[in-house]
């Protein structure tokens, strides 16, 4: 293992965020956001954690020179999983500092839930909250959800990290993800390009639908990311307005889908877009579950159609994509349609996307493998090759896609025995740990859309953090970390 | 697809059933109890059952006079799934007709439940049920573990070649299983041979530790079919006596075994049983359980004495590992990761080639190879890794089934799960209802818990618990092929 890679690249990393902290501090500024008894004022803790995390990371890149040309797969694996870990304990830094979460594992969970895009919240009172603190919540998960590494790919390609192993690593979908273009970092450039204009675009039209400046940029930040953090503690609910809700859906929407796909959109290719079986799956499936929602929701509160489907609309794509805003509190929905939500969770949205999940291209090929088994029986002796649209897919990737399904489940049963053996209630576990691990962040029970994860024991918080870690980088990478034999030369 | 091949094979079972039935008639003759009033008395029923399903045998097999020599192999699932869609439907009558269920639907579910060894019942009180019937019931659970198909088999040789994929079909573990013998009709009388065996030999060691004789007969053949009826309401919980739950145990490890092991046991091949992979991690993952639920229960009740708490996580945890069903204690009253580890173990199951139900250890086996094999390529992403089950190589076709028969156990557990509580149950009922009959175990948690029984369930429920059942007995592709117009076509 390539050690001084990996510090190499975290050093670069941490330059990085030491340089993005500027934001939040910038905004602290501003508004002035005055200290909580016995702790930093949040602009004094921006400035601590901008200069630790610069200073950390000028120290580890010019100690540690190091080509990184030449990594393995393992090793593309492992610094993203290291850098992940090391970027979010600078970034709790000022969660920390400032008081506002006393404990330092809630800092950590809090931020952690933000770099992954889960949404899962240990606070009580968002709205009592520093602006700057809120502020930089968000942008954690903007920065996420494309990731961290695209983006200094993007902004620095000059520094040498353009594995495409590290890219591999990092983007949500892993290797289904096509690359769009032959140079990987223009690929990571048309990526963030793609990502900032869809952001802009989103900010300006909530503001035009009269929302502040302030929350229309937390808002988009965390719509793009399928992140799901709310400056409010009611959610998108806070507002009760059905141009901001509109606006949010369809962006929740474009969040879901693979950027290459805004990449030909952008340019025109339509019909690229809707003869892509993933699109056309995450299109139908969303479509489906709206409908079934809308109508039970009709029947059960006695609603109209109209507003049932608003509230079905909004929650069901807002889950679908793994965002996580609420506009009402689905934890009372009848039994039926909170285990419909609970599905879709596992589904998710496109690879590609900045959502997490399993990803509906994983669950086609899933389908395919079942079919196929079923035509093996009809013909015994065909040869029948799995397909995705026109593409025969390789068996081995056939195979990964499956030892990827029995981790999820897996991590999931042991997520939900860990936790239910620490004294919670059975919906609140077993929702928990698919809201981690899904990266979707408000589950049932106690940590439903109107409630928060504080009331979670602290070893509980610990193995959700690990959770939405692996969610996010899709588990391998991060269990690799924990085998020795990775660790041998 | 070949109907008259079908419905000549279900000729044959039909036969071979009304033969079958004049043992309960028999037993009801013995102690002759009164009919209900209103319905026909027990041996009346059974006579009655008998004349039906041999007189539909008889004319499906003048009508439909074909050879199945040249089956293929989807039409040996077919054949599986129209026997076991009707036979448990002649098996129902004598429930009907005497009265004991009211309803058709919950004499077919009965029905249904004990030959998929299930075990879930809808009788509230089964000390009021006539004898003949709790032994017709114990009796259907007997004849579904080992497979009634595979029975005509190892009676009636002369069914030929094409009856491989009949075997594969309907033998639990599906083409996991490997054949002990070069000839079929071998490996069928060896297996039957030897549950007759084991069951003889639980049948003595029961009447001598002092149950009688009928209660002996009917525990014998729930236990080593892993089906789970007792003939009692309160099951096992029902014998104070710890030889009695220890016998019992015993052979629900035993038959939690592949039956191709015990033959190489009787054989004296000790070698082959030791160094069986999927043996080995079933027994493994019995005593973990064992000391996990033991050291729960004693953590959550502190007062017991630990003999007992070891005896009654023991017991349990042997019971629904096997997917059998019986009780000792009612574990919905236990600590809940408890509970929620023990729905892990009915997912689970046993080894393939047992009598059990669910995903088999070998298969899980599988999937945790798969999983090591694509960490490993991360590390070596040029090598190439065989995937090995103790020595052999396991080829992708059993990946893929492993892989399949999960994903489909998974995906329709949550299409059920949905729609029973669609239907207005609890989540903690539907879910473990869904578990229980799926996974072909019995009794669930909630108010199908092991005090509670499945007639509070509403008649869709029931008819959907039905398919489950089904399914989960003849593991997906049988009953799947019967719904996909692709095999039909010629």
């Amino acid at each position: 293992m390539n050690l001084k890679a990996i510090f190499n690249v975290v050093g670069i990393l941490l330059i990085l965020l030491s340089g993005i902290l500027l934001v939040p501090l910038a905004v602290s500024l501003i508004y002035a956001d005055p200290a909580l008894s016995g702790h930093q004022t949040p602009l004094f803790a921006f400035l601590i954690a901008c200069l630790s995390s610069g200073i950390t990371g000028l120290i580890l890149w010019r100690l540690l020179p190091s080509g990184i040309e030449k990594l393995r797969e393992r090793e593309g694996f492992v610094i993203v999983g290291v850098a992940w870990i090391i970027i979010t304990f600078f970034g709790a830094l000022p969660l920390y500092l400032t008081g506002v979460c006393p404990e330092f594992v809630d800092a950590y969970f809090e931020t952690m839930s933000g770099f992954t895009t889960t949404g899962a919240s240990i606070f009580t009172n968002i709205d009592a909250l520093p602006h700057g603190i809120l502020f930089w919540r968000n942008l954690m998960q903007w920065l996420g959800g494309m990731g961290i590494i695209i983006l200094s790919l993007a902004i620095f390609p000059a520094l040498g990290i353009g594995s495409f192993q590290l890219f591999k690593a990092e983007i949500p979908g892993g290797a289904t993800v096509e690359r769009m273009k032959p140079r990987l970092a223009e690929t990571a450039k048309v990526l963030w390009k793609t990502y900032l204009v869809l952001t802009l675009a989103e900010i300006i039209l909530l503001k035009a639908g009269g929302m502040e400046w302030f929350d229309a940029i937390c808002h988009t930040f965390s719509t793009m990311a399928t992140g799901g953090f709310s400056p409010h503690q009611a959610s998108v609910g806070y507002f009760n307005n059905l141009y901001f809700e509109t606006v949010i859906m369809l962006f929740m929407f474009l969040g879901g889908m693979n950027f290459a796909l805004h990449y030909h959109l952008i340019q025109g290719n339509l019909k690229v877009v809707f003869q892509n079986p993933e699109f056309r799956f995450y299109l139908s499936m969303i479509v489906i579950v709206v409908a079934i929602t809308t109508f039970g929701l009709a029947h059960a509160t006695g609603d109209s159609l109209g507003h049932a489907f608003r509230r079905a609309a909004f929650n069901v794509i807002s889950i679908s994509t793994t965002t996580g805003y609420a506009t009402d509190d689905f934890n009372l929905w009848p039994d039926y349609l909170r285990i419909l939500i609970v599905v879709i969770m596992m589904v998710g949205g496109c690879s590609g996307s900045t959502s997490g999940s399993f990803k509906a291209i994983r669950v086609i090929i899933l389908f395919k493998v079942i079919l196929r088994e079923l035509q093996k029986l009809v013909h015994p002796r065909a040869v029948v090759r799995i397909k995705v649209g026109q593409k025969p897919l390789p068996p081995d990737y056939v195979m990964n896609v499956v030892a990827l399904a029995g981790l999820f489940l897996g991590l999931t049963g042991a997520g939900f025995i860990a936790l239910a053996a620490m004294g919670v209630d059975l919906t609140t576990a077993l929702s928990a740990s698919i809201a981690c691990l899904f990266n979707i962040g408000p589950g049932m029970g106690h940590v439903g859309p109107s409630a928060d994860y504080a009331g979670l024991p602290e070893a509980g918080k610990w193995i959700m953090i690990l959770w939405m870690l692996m969610g996010r980088l899709e588990i391998f990478g991060i269990f690799l970390l924990f085998l020795p034999m990775t660790w041998r030369k | 697809m070949n109907l008259k091949e079908i419905f000549n094979v279900i000729g044959h079972l039909l036969i071979l059933l009304a033969f079958i039935l004049f043992v309960p008639l028999s037993v009801s003759l013995y102690f002759h109890q009164p009919a209900s009033p209103g319905y026909l008395g027990e041996y009346q029923s059974f006579g009655l059952t008998a004349l039906l399903a041999g007189l539909t045998g008889f004319l499906f097999w003048k009508f439909f006079p074909h050879g199945i020599e040249s089956l293929r192999e989807r039409e040996g699932f077919v054949i599986v799934a129209f026997s076991w869609i009707t036979l448990p439907l002649f098996g129902a009558l004598p429930y009907w007709l005497t009265g004991v269920c009211p309803e058709f639907t919950n004499a077919y579910f009965e029905s249904i439940s004990g030959f998929t060894t299930t075990g879930a019942t809808v009788l509230t009180h089964l000390e009021s049920v006539p004898r003949g019937v709790l032994f017709w019931r114990s009796m259907t659970q007997w004849l579904g573990g080992m497979g009634i198909i595979l029975l005509y088999l190892a009676i009636f040789p002369a069914l030929g070649l094409g009856s491989f994929h009949m075997f594969r079909a309907e033998v639990p573990g599906g083409i996991t299983v490997e054949r002990m013998q070069p000839q079929l009709v071998h490996s069928a009388k060896v297996l039957w041979k030897t549950y007759v065996v084991l069951t003889a030999v639980e049948i003595i060691l029961l009447w001598l530790g002092g149950m009688t004789l009928f209660d002996s007969v009917c525990h014998a053949f729930s236990t080593l079919s892993t089906g789970g009826f007792s003939t009692y309401n309160d099951s096992i919980e029902h014998f104070q006596s710890l030889y009695l739950q220890m016998v019992l145990l015993f052979f629900m490890f035993l038959a939690g075994i592949n039956f191709a092991l015990h033959f190489n046991l009787i054989h004296g091949y000790f070698n082959d049983i030791f160094n069986n992979p999927e043996l080995r991690f079933y027994t493994a993952s019995v005593l973990i359980f064992i000391f996990l639920t033991a050291w729960g229960l004693s953590h959550a009740h502190p007062d017991l004495q630990t003999g007992d708490v070891f005896r009654k996580a023991a017991f349990t945890v042997v019971s629904l590992h096997t997917t059998t069903g019986f009780t000792v204690d009612d574990f919905n009253l236990w600590p809940t990761p408890i509970k929620v580890i023990l729905l892990g173990l009915m997912m689970m199951g046993a080894c393939s080639g047992s009598t059990c139900g669910s995903i088999k250890s070998i298969r899980i086996l599988i999937l945790l190879r798969m999983i090591v094999r694509e960490i490993k390529k991360l590390i070596h992403p040029q090598a190439v890794i065989h995937l090995k089950i103790g020595q052999k190589n396991v080829s992708p076709e059993y990946q893929s089934n492993a892989v399949t028969v999960t994903a489909l156990f998974t995906a329709v557990g949550g299409l059920s799960f949905l729609l029973l509580t669609f239907m207005g149950l609890d989540t903690e009922t539907a879910g473990s209802a869904t578990f229980a009959t799926l996974f072909n175990t019995g009794p669930g948690m909630g108010l199908v818990g092991p005090s509670g029984d499945y007639s509070v369930i509403p008649a869709p429920g029931k008819w959907l618990l039905i398919l489950n059942m089904l399914m989960g007995r003849l593991e997906f592709f049988s009953i799947i092929l019967l719904f996909i117009p692709l095999a039909w076509r010629k």
